[in-house]
């Protein structure tokens, strides 16, 4: 069945003037991606090559240079309440519980009032946070309170969950865990999901699709699909693909 | 498809790095006719329409022409001279143990659960409430302004470099160990460069602390020094005259908070490339 | 621990006390009315207390800091909250509110005791000086300092500017808001202090000066160590305070 991607991306470039230096930095530059309905896409590539960025545009935090971005056919102009993103730094409200800060997902969409109480309640349920409703988010470890920033994505059932390296703050074992875990809610709830990592493994054992990233400037260099059959094959070649960026990404900090 | 629009322009939430250029010129700008339009319009309430009765509020013009004469008759220079002693003397002394106090507070335990506490509490009280004993003790004159500055630079310092040593970097400390720091050669290499941002911050918050230690002491008990001439002068109505001599205060106590911004600066610059 | 803490300190002060009153009763090793011990001191106290003198010159002193402070705070945030959201008011407000802060504002006190009097106004208005600033200006390093994340999590989940403002901004301050107004006690103690010493003729500085003049130095201290006390009651209240209003927010140094 043909339908229309849920996510167009067509001819998206970001572009910045530094302020320091006067120049203007290319941070994405003709970044042309579709993203269809259901489909988990994790977005590859090396830190710094401006897969934040475009994040930031779908999500409607960033107008782009040149270019335009469809969202269930509509072009983002501004956050709506179909899109909703999982921060890498959880960016929960350190003033509020753990119920409370999912609450803050429905709080501004007056038509969710009618049965929040329920949902904000399934939400904890569903990321297997029930037991903490009451906590402050300092109380919780980094995996839960990336679980309750979870939640609170997932409380008003957005159509799409931008997802920008959720587990990047989180230690190596509880990140095992957590994608385990992520991999169970998504399936469960059935969403569109547009995920950011670094992490090959990520990429691979999450992915339905891959968008591979390269630096300077920032653009897609290939789009490869995950069968189940060549998971440990698609390792090696996203490797080599990626080694010489990474490779200069090091010498560049290096220096 | 394709829109070709206006530059990436971030909405409400700005991105680092993104520009600010036009407002990089502003502010002194705006700070120069925001000091042009105050003075035109203090003139023109004083002298023009008359607002204020000039004895007990003088005029730009009233100020400039008493500081002048405070400045041609040389009573200014003897005056500053009283003060600048009482404030270093007070000042360096105070910074000297409030250094010390603050290194042996903030890296020996027992130190630092006896004597931090104090240090807070004393921090919170009005130490200018101890200046008529203090006059009492040792006399009217510059005694109990140079003790008012001591310890009113002393107690901001000790706190900021005890909280400094404190936070020391273990891992630097244990570093030390490693290729051979006895005691004494882990407070010098260690410790101390560690706190140096922490001390020229505490010296950054006795500036006015000790200013107004030393205000208060010339005000309040003394025939001499730069807050004398405020007493005198609106005892006398000679308003121009205190207006002048706090001038003399303001632009002594910015250029002082200056200074040690700069020094904040250059010490700290480790910090920011962390 | 906390409490701990708290008894080793009162141990200390104590101690501290034993000491003093040793040096000087039992060692004799300075003139007790020179030095006087601290049984002399809290004698001192309850005369004062005892002849009505102590109570008179508190009230003042304390409806005048009740006054000056609530104005400082009522005005003091205000000020923060505009000048910390708008680059507006800030580029505009902006300098001529740091020459106020840094000018050394107790210099206007002789000023101000000939333009208001000898009476409160002149009191009132140097503890307003002395705390507003404090106040206004962690108000405002509250406001700037919210994390960009969270306006930027708020603004995905729908909130508009005053939304943000409201839902986000104003809590993120508070904790720091509230150090503002620990500090504005600090210095507002200092203004009560200064008022009273310069053209004054009641309340509690007042006393001290009075007192010591006199070489009544023993009740001179006890004002002095009275004072501190009150200090250090009021900063321990607005720290509850905040431990009571931001509970989320863990205790720096402050």
């Amino acid at each position: 069945m043909a339908t229309d991607p849920i996510i167009q991306i067509r001819d998206l470039s970001v572009r910045y003037h530094v302020a320091r230096t006067g120049n203007r930095l290319i941070a994405v530059q003709d970044v042309d991606l579709d993203v269809m309905e259901g489909e988990f896409l994790t977005v590859l590539g090396p830190s710094g090559c401006g897969k934040t960025t475009v994040l930031n545009c779908v999500a409607g935090l960033l107008t782009p240079t040149t270019g335009t971005i469809l969202a269930g056919g509509r072009p983002v102009t501004a956050p709506g309440p179909d899109r909703a993103v999982v921060f890498q730094d959880y960016a929960l409200l350190p003033w509020r519980t753990v119920a409370d800060n999912v609450r803050f997902g429905l709080e501004m969409q007056p038509r969710l009032k009618e049965g929040a109480a329920d949902r904000i309640a399934e939400a904890i349920r569903l990321v297997g946070l029930s037991g903490f409703e009451n906590s402050y988010p300092r109380e919780l470890s980094g995996g839960m309170q990336q679980r309750a920033g979870l939640a609170r994505s997932l409380v008003a059932d957005p159509r799409i969950l931008l997802m920008d390296e959720p587990l990047g703050a989180v230690d190596a074992l509880t990140r095992e865990v957590m994608r385990a875990e992520l991999k169970r809610i998504i399936d469960a709830t059935g969403k569109t999901v547009v995920f950011i990592t670094h992490s090959i493994d990520e990429a691979v054992q999450l992915g339905d699709r891959i968008a591979v990233f390269s630096s300077h400037p920032g653009t897609i260099k290939e789009i490869v699909s995950v069968t189940p059959g060549n998971r440990d094959g698609l390792r090696d070649q996203l490797w080599k693909s990626l080694e010489s960026d990474a490779v200069a990404a090091a010498r560049g900090a290096a220096e | 498809m394709t829109a070709r629009t206006a530059p990436a322009k971030p909405l409400r939430v700005r991105p680092s790095g993104t520009a600010r250029r036009p407002w990089k010129y502003r502010t002194p700008l705006i700070a120069l006719a925001d000091l042009v339009v105050f003075v035109a319009l203090w003139h023109v309430a004083v002298v023009e329409l008359e607002l204020v009765n000039r004895v007990f509020f003088p005029s730009p013009g009233d100020v400039a022409g008493s500081l002048a004469t405070l400045i041609s008759s040389g009573e200014l220079a003897g005056h500053l001279g009283t003060s600048a002693r009482s404030w270093l003397i007070g000042y360096g002394l105070g910074a000297a143990a409030g250094v010390v106090t603050g290194l042996a507070t903030g890296s020996l335990p027992w130190a630092n659960r006896l004597l931090m506490p104090l240090l807070w509490s004393l921090w919170a009280t009005p130490l200018i409430a101890l200046q008529p004993t203090l006059t009492a003790w040792l006399d009217y004159g510059d005694g109990p302004i140079v003790v008012l500055v001591f310890l009113s630079t002393m107690i901001p310092v000790a706190l900021n470099t005890a909280t400094g040593a404190a936070q020391t970097s273990p891992s630097l400390i244990r570093a030390a160990r490693v290729f051979g720091a006895g005691r004494m050669a882990v407070y010098l290499k260690i410790r101390l460069p560690w706190a140096v941002p922490y001390v020229i911050g505490g010296l950054r918050l006795a500036v006015p602390t000790s200013m107004i230690g030393l205000l208060v002491g010339e005000m309040v008990g003394s025939p001499s020094g730069v807050g004398s001439i405020i007493v005198n002068a609106t005892a006398r109505f000679r308003t121009g005259e205190a207006f002048a001599a706090i001038g003399v205060y303001v632009v002594l106590s910015v250029v002082l908070v200056r200074l040690l911004d700069l020094a904040e600066r250059r010490a700290g610059g480790w910090r920011n490339h962390a | 621990m906390r409490d701990l803490k708290r008894w080793a300190v009162a141990l200390e002060v104590a101690a501290l006390f034993a000491l003093w009153e040793l040096a000087i009763s039992g060692l004799k090793l300075a003139n007790p009315s020179f030095v006087p011990p601290p049984s002399a001191i809290w004698t001192a106290f309850t005369g004062m207390l005892a002849d009505g003198s102590l109570p008179e010159h508190a009230w003042f002193s304390t409806q005048n800091a009740v006054a000056g402070f609530l104005l400082a705070v009522v005005v003091g945030v205000p000020c923060g909250l505009a000048l910390g959201s708008s680059r507006l008011v800030s580029d505009v407000a902006g300098p001529p509110f740091w020459t106020a802060y840094a000018m050394p504002r107790i210099a206007f006190q002789p000023l101000l005791v000939l333009w208001l009097g000898f009476g409160a106004a002149p009191k009132i208005l140097i503890i307003f000086l002395m705390a507003v600033f404090p106040i206004a200006i962690n108000t405002m390093d509250g406001i700037r300092g919210v994390d960009p994340s969270l306006v930027r999590a708020a603004r995905v989940y729908g909130a508009g500017r005053i939304q943000v403002f409201l839902k986000v901004q104003l809590w993120a301050a508070l904790p720091l808001i509230l150090t503002g107004i620990r500090m504005g006690v600090a210095r507002a103690m200092v203004g009560i202090v200064v008022g009273e010493f310069i053209g004054g003729s009641q309340g509690l500085g007042y006393l001290i000066f009075r007192r010591s003049a006199d070489f009544d130095l023993a009740s001179a201290l006890a004002l002095t160590l009275l004072l501190v006390v009150i200090a250090n009651v009021l900063m321990a209240l607005v720290s509850l305070a905040r431990r009571i209003a931001a509970p989320w927010y863990a205790e720096g140094v402050s």
